[in-house]
């Protein structure tokens, strides 16, 4: 059965009620920041060439096999939770006073390392599973 | 899971690189699923099912 969620609201109008929900509020409560014309067209470009990637990235996935699928979303899974634990773990300690405001480049460091130990720990669980013969 | 598949290969001289070509996967993922750490999907073993003119039940044996 198909499911219907996608016709009511395609995915790309809930990312972009989401955006606005994380960007409005903070826009009207410290008002838009002092930029050039120059930098916003170079982040647009930066922009543009992630959502490329990530498209490319989500077509490669696509064309995967069904083992290859799994491994990548176990990566994924373990790199969503890890990245989670971690920032956590972080956050707390930097409320305690006790470390300094982490820069956010560190997040998208941190989850691609973590996907990238998590697809080797899932094809390390399956090399591990008991061969039948 | 248990299987009949490195038998089945073997009869028609095919490598696993040759199985996982005519099933669409990767060599790796058909070393997987014959050497029983991989157990494949439903359409996959419906599949291989077709591929080598048995039922699931001929070629997966289910491991209590």
């Amino acid at each position: 059965m198909e499911n219907p969620c996608g016709k009511l609201v395609p995915h790309w109008v809930g990312f972009g009620a989401l955006f606005v929900a994380l960007a409005l509020p903070n826009v009207l409560t410290n008002g838009i920041g002092t930029t050039t014309p120059v930098r916003i067209a170079i982040a647009i470009g930066l922009i543009a060439l992630v959502w490329y990637l990530a498209r490319r990235r989500d077509r490669w996935f696509q064309q995967q096999d069904e083992l290859s699928q799994r491994l990548h979303l176990e990566s994924l899974a373990s790199a969503f939770i890890g990245t989670f634990l971690l920032f956590v773990t972080y956050w707390l300690l930097q409320v305690s006073g006790l470390f300094p405001p982490l820069n956010g480049m560190y997040f998208v460091l941190i989850m691609i390392s973590l996907r990238n130990l998590g697809a080797d720990g899932a094809l390390q669980r399956l090399m591990g599973r008991k061969a039948s013969e | 899971m248990k299987n009949r598949l490195k038998v089945l290969r073997a009869e028609r001289d095919w490598s696993q690189a040759d199985l996982a070509a005519h099933l669409g996967v990767s060599r790796q993922t058909a070393n997987f699923i014959e050497t029983g750490r991989y157990d494949p999907s439903l359409p996959l073993a419906f599949k291989i099912a077709r591929l080598f003119k048995m039922t699931i039940e001929q070629i997966f044996e289910d491991e209590p």
